[in-house]
């Protein structure tokens, strides 16, 4: 009976047992109205007073009937709710604007109850939804893994509040709610969008580059005399032939292709404060982290450089989500602290640009203004200059 | 059945029982009721297969619906009308069924169509619809509870994304895939547990019905709703009828259609059979009889008189709706109590009482009557003094005189006067007593009527005139107080003949033209040689017909139907013996008339109660006695008497276990009322009295100040609940130490051992020590288990150990079936460890 997000795991002991619970509220519950639950007392009322004016026992027991089921509501939402314990799971890696599956536990603490539909409602702390899971059904002392649908606005810090469980089983007449107090806090990356077009041929080929010194490369360096230490087959017979000595081949070192990614967030108050450059510099951040994406994806070492910090060369997605979370806090800053002959060691540049005069373009450099690229359906559209 | 079919099967299913409710009414044409199943299935599966109408037209069709209905109610019955219209509004529904607002729709209409259900019928097919649809509501909410809950979270969730801020244009949208708890609704959900739930929901609503049923009080205006009880029958389905014609019951006679229910007071004094008494008629016109005497209003009496030397007999009687609006007792109902708001029709002279028509609610009375035993018969004329005096004395052997007897109840009511010449004539010898009362009574015969005997009622409206024998607390409505207004006695004998004198008693001696008088005479006259009495005269008559006639219910006379019964044919039904009698009585020149009623031996063990039959019906004679009264008369031979029944014994016992649920149906749910809560009330205000007050001796007795056998004999109803609050008290502290102990011993009911191996495997190494398996300090557990692995019994112990090995370093938890195998496992080696430490004892 579980969905494919959903498993059963091992039996499980509940958290806490008798007393201790009351010195340890890690939880509180409350009840919702709902639509149906309203037009019932209205329904009830009518019949109530329809069996009072006619003395008609039958519509009393029709009437008795409502509180009944009204009761065993109120029983049984209350065993669905009160034996639920549930915890979050955040996964470690969350960028903006993306649709995520928050992994949420639930575990049926009761003995012999099963619990059906259960609504998992995970909250931020203004009490706003920014996620929302189900459970078809829980058998007793059994864990349930589902997942909360989620979607963060932005990138930043969030805080996350409480998670809500919620259950109008069995007749839908009140949502029980038990609210769980779980803050977590949370880094979201930036959103990442898809920058290939605007890429282009701003950089190289992915893989390694030759650098003109010696090394373990493919490519012919030189030519040198056999020292008796070099393997035989690096022996250029030809030459040695010609020479009358053994002569071998030396070959060129190859390097790692890097891209120096360089975001100058520093920025006069006066125009932080406008929201279009609020606005640009967020396009920016998404635009460093989508390049970021795309070069490490395509074998580069990228490092990132701002004004507010530096992140050093690297490969390989540690590194990158090194640098997502380097974007995903940074602001802007009044205060400029990159150097000037920044990117003079033979990295390629990618810098990105999103306020303030066009600065002129060196050689080996690649400049992405932003006021002149837009994102259209997650895609940046423009030209790179 | 997954969840979105069993879903659909229950509204189906929910939607036909809605008519069903309706059907089993009996209100409506069958033929209409399966047009409507038959539009709700369509309606249904038209919908399930993808036809959709547009809302245009339901809108169009909806309105002339409407309308329809409108008209309807103006012409026949708002009922009607509604009930129509909501089952067609249940199939326009079930066409445009697309969100569960439509579902939510189908609920409501279902229930108002069980409430239409419970205004038109209080027969005991209601409590089947009630139960059935309570299960239907219950799973069908849980289903639908489910679904919606799995939408709610889906459109939640598209929501969420759809709010969210999306400034650059990030393409967000809600994803297009269903999420992935959606595909729970193509799971199975008819699980063991669910199943089990919803019993126990229903189980659970059931009793709280029942027990807000009783308790919610019944504090009625009954005004505003009056119109939409039940229309009145057209014609009552019994076979009792106030009037006979000839040839028209065969068929009804047959019907074994429940006609009430007749459940004596007294269990003690249970008779073999029931001879309910409905109405006397009095004139006959060669084919139909009826009652030509007229009825008075209703008749508010004192309670029952207490020095009767009349065997008397309560019955709590029980009349199904729309059977008939007549009254009944055995042999003479005296008096009646009734909790009905209803005026009660009563006729003095046919000693009858019915309601002025036949309701759609079940009537529930008490009457107290006079019982006539048939065999024990006597010559009225023959009675000795000694014996009515013995009888008044409350040693007599069996009643003497009814009118006595009426004339003792009319003077104890009708004013000091007359009640001083009672009183006098009670202190007086027996036979004086006698003799004035029947003076009294001749004078009242003289030909005057029975109000001009009511003393103080001269001029005012009957009921005001009895003011200075009733209660005055209370007075109501037309002088009654309302308990008053709950009591009525029959005033059979004495009221009755204080008109036959003069035109009553010519009507019960007149014979219809179409029959020859003289022949008649010249026949009783035949039948009744070598008699002298009245009495005997009777007696020659009844017995005549019971031994040289024979009992039909086919009709074998034709024409004129008395004569050709008595000359020709010889054979019939009841009602050709009864009207026989009486003829042939009056042509002797005694007064007689024919009673219709019922006749019932079949007792339901079960149920404590005679269940009467329309079968049942019967009719008998009356004969009128100077200075004595009425006395019955039964010429029907004895095997048109009382139902043979020709079913198997299954099929009674079944038919009786119904009865007895549908006495208890009408007694305890349809006749429940604010009586039975003030009396419930009550009683448990008389058992907490009671309880405190044994209490109190109970604390008595133990300071000494009572005797133990004070104690013992008084207080057993407090001894029976304090032992009983013992019980509960041990049960509880046996349950908390039996599971304090299972806790202790690690048999699977411990929290903290249920998915750790780690307290097992201590507890294991401590058994096996104890076993002699002691593990050496140098060997890791693994190397322990190996070296035990030569002894089967210890086999498990090895895959203990890597369980052991996997929590300890890889903080794997048992599984259900694991932490099930160390169960047993350590459970055998406590076994091992008793029987061991036996035998070394």
């Amino acid at each position: 009976m579980q969905s494919p997000a959903t498993s059963i795991k091992s039996p499980v002991r509940p958290t806490r047992t008798g007393l201790s619970r009351l010195f340890h509220p890690r939880r509180r519950h409350r009840l919702l109205p709902t639509v149906e639950g309203v037009g019932f007392i209205i329904l009830m009322q009518l019949v109530g007073f329809a069996a009072w004016h006619s003395g008609t026992n039958l519509i009393y027991l029709i009437f008795a009937m409502l509180i009944a089921f009204f009761l065993a509501h109120g029983v049984i939402v209350s065993i669905m709710v009160r034996g639920v314990e549930a915890t979050r799971h955040l996964p470690p890696h969350i960028h903006a604007l993306e649709q995520i599956n928050i992994p949420v536990e639930i575990t049926n603490t009761r003995r012999l109850w099963t619990i059906y539909a259960l609504r998992i409602i995970d909250f931020l702390p203004k009490g706003r939804a920014f996620g929302a899971g189900y459970v078809a059904r829980a058998l007793p002392r059994t864990t349930v893994n589902t997942g909360c649908t989620a979607v963060f606005p932005r990138r930043g810090h969030f805080r996350l509040n409480h998670l809500e469980v919620r259950s109008r089983f069995p007749f839908g007449l009140i949502e029980r709610a038990a609210v769980f107090s779980q803050p977590d806090d949370v880094i979201v990356y930036p959103a990442l969008a898809d920058v290939r077009t605007i890429l282009g041929g701003a950089t190289g080929e992915a893989g390694d580059v030759e650098s003109r010194t010696k090394g373990q490369g493919v490519s012919l360096f030189g030519l040198r005399e056999y020292t008796g230490t070099e393997p035989a087959r690096h022996i250029h017979w030809r030459s040695t032939a010609k020479a009358g000595e053994l002569m071998v081949k030396e070959f060129e070192k190859e390097d790692r292709r890097r891209v120096s990614i360089i975001f100058a967030n520093h920025c006069p108050e006066v125009a932080a404060a406008s929201p279009r450059t609020a606005e640009l510099f967020e396009r920016a951040v998404i635009l460093a982290a989508s390049l970021a994406r795309q070069l490490v994806s395509t074998g580069y070492e990228v490092e990132l450089l701002t004004d507010s910090g530096i992140v050093p060369p690297g490969d390989g997605e540690p590194h990158l989500h090194r640098i997502y979370r380097a974007l995903a806090i940074l602001e802007m800053t009044s205060q400029v602290t990159l150097p000037p002959r920044i990117g003079e060691n033979g990295n390629e540049i990618c810098r990105i640009v999103f306020h303030g005069p066009a600065l002129p373009r060196r050689q080996d450099e690649t400049v992405f203004d932003v006021r002149e690229l837009e994102i259209r359906a997650g895609r940046f559209a423009g030209k790179a200059a | 059945m997954n969840l979105e079919r069993a879903f659909s099967a229950s509204i189906l299913t929910l939607a036909l029982w809605g008519i069903t409710a309706l059907l089993l009414t009996g209100e409506f044409h069958f033929a209409l009721i399966l047009v409507c199943y038959a539009l709700v299935m369509l309606a249904f599966f038209s919908h399930s297969r993808g036809l959709r109408i547009r809302p245009l037209y339901i809108n169009l069709l909806t309105i002339t619906v409407f309308i329809l209905m409108g008209v309807l109610a103006v012409n026949r019955s708002l009922l009607d009308a509604s009930i129509y219209f909501f089952i067609f509004l249940e199939v326009m529904k079930l066409l445009s069924n697309r969100n569960s607002r439509d579902t939510l729709w189908i609920y409501v209409i279902v229930f108002f169509q069980i409430i239409g259900a419970a205004v038109l019928t209080t027969s005991l097919s209601f409590a089947i619809v009630f139960v059935v649809y309570i299960f239907l509501q219950v799973v069908s909410s849980m289903l639908f509870t489910m679904r919606k809950g799995m939408e709610a979270t889906a459109r939640l969730s598209r929501r969420i994304v759809a709010h969210t801020v999306d400034t650059m244009d990030f393409g967000l949208r809600p994803a297009a895939t269903n999420p992935p708890y959606e595909s729970d609704k193509r799971r199975r959900v008819f699980s063991r547990d669910f199943v089990a739930g919803s019993v126990f929901t229903c189980f659970f609503v059931l009793v709280v019905t029942l027990g807000f049923f009783m308790l919610v009080p019944r504090l009625s205006t009954n005004q505003l709703f009056q119109n939409l009880q039940a229309r009145d029958a057209d014609k009552p389905l019994s076979a009792f009828d106030e009037n006979i014609e000839f040839g028209a019951f065969d068929k009804i006679s047959l019907d074994a259609s429940v006609a009430m229910y007749v459940r004596p007071v007294d269990l003690k004094d249970r008779p073999n059979y029931v001879r309910l008494r409905g109405v006397s008629l009095d004139t006959f016109d060669g084919k139909k009889w009826r009652r030509t005497t007229a009825a008075g209003d209703h008749m508010p009496f004192e309670p029952f008189a207490r020095n009767s030397f009349y065997p008397f007999r309560e019955y709590m009687m029980i009349q199904p709706p729309g059977v008939t609006n007549f009254l009944f007792g055995d042999s003479f109902p005296v008096s009646l109590k009734f909790n009905f708001e209803y005026p009660v029709l009563f006729d003095a002279q046919s000693n009858s009482a019915w309601l002025p028509t036949v309701l759609s609610k079940d009537l529930h009375y008490t009457v107290k009557c006079r019982i006539e035993n048939l065999s024990q018969r006597r010559d009225p004329s023959k009675l000795p003094n000694s014996e009515i005096a013995a009888s008044q004395m409350g040693r007599g052997p069996r009643p003497v005189s009814p009118l006595e007897e009426s004339l003792q109840q009319v003077s104890t009511f009708l004013g000091p006067g007359r009640r001083r010449e009672t009183s006098q004539t009670e202190t007086a010898s027996a036979n004086d007593s006698v003799t004035s009362t029947q003076s009294w009574g001749r004078e009242l015969m003289a030909g005057q009527t029975e109000s001009d005997y009511v003393p103080r009622g001269q001029g005012r409206p009957r009921g005001e005139g009895f003011g200075d024998n009733f209660p005055r607390r209370g007075r109501g409505e037309g002088g009654f107080s309302p308990e008053d207004r709950g009591r009525m006695r029959f005033f059979n004998e004495f009221a009755s003949r204080l008109r036959l004198g003069n035109e009553y008693n010519q009507r019960l001696l007149a014979i219809p033209a179409s029959l020859n008088r003289d022949r008649l005479t010249e026949l009783a006259k035949e039948w009744t040689k070598g008699t002298t009495t009245t009495f005997e005269k009777a007696m020659a008559i009844e017995n005549h017909f019971q031994t040289a006639f024979k009992y039909s219910l086919q009709r074998k006379a034709a024409g004129n139907y008395i004569e050709d019964f008595l000359f020709r044919a010889q054979e019939g039904h009841c009602e050709y013996f009864a009207t026989s009698m009486a003829m042939l009585m009056r042509a002797l020149g005694v007064p007689a008339r024919v009673v219709n009623g019922y006749y019932s031996v079949e007792w339901n063990d079960i149920a404590k109660a005679f269940t009467v039959r329309q079968s049942d019906a019967h009719s008998w004679v009356e004969v009128y006695f100077e200075n004595y009264g009425w006395m019955t008369f039964d010429p029907t031979p004895p095997s048109g008497i009382g139902r043979a029944t020709q079913e198997s014994a299954f099929m009674v016992a079944i038919s009786r276990v119904v009865d007895a649920i549908k006495v208890r149906w009408y007694r305890y749910v349809i006749d429940y009322g604010i009586q039975d809560q003030v009396s419930y009330i009550g009683s448990i205000f008389r058992f907490h009295t009671k309880f405190v007050e044994q209490l109190g001796n109970f604390f008595k007795s133990s300071s000494g100040e009572t005797s133990v056998d004070d104690m013992y004999n008084g207080s057993a109803y407090f001894q029976g609940a304090l032992a009983l609050v013992v019980i509960v008290a041990g049960l509880a502290v046996g349950i908390v130490v039996l599971k304090r102990r299972a806790g202790r011993g690690g048999v699977g009911t411990d929290a903290r051992k249920r998915n750790s191996v780690v307290p097992y495997y201590m507890e294991i190494l401590t058994l096996l020590k104890r076993l002699g398996h002691l593990r050496h300090a140098a060997q890791t557990p693994r190397e322990f288990a190996r070296s035990l692995g030569r002894d089967h019994a210890l086999s498990p112990f090895l895959d203990i150990t890597e369980w052991y090995y996997a929590e300890r370093f890889h903080g794997e938890k048992l599984g259900v079936e694991q932490s099930e195998a160390v169960r047993r496992f350590v459970e055998a080696l406590r076994k091992q460890r008793r029987e061991t430490g036996h035998k070394a004892r």
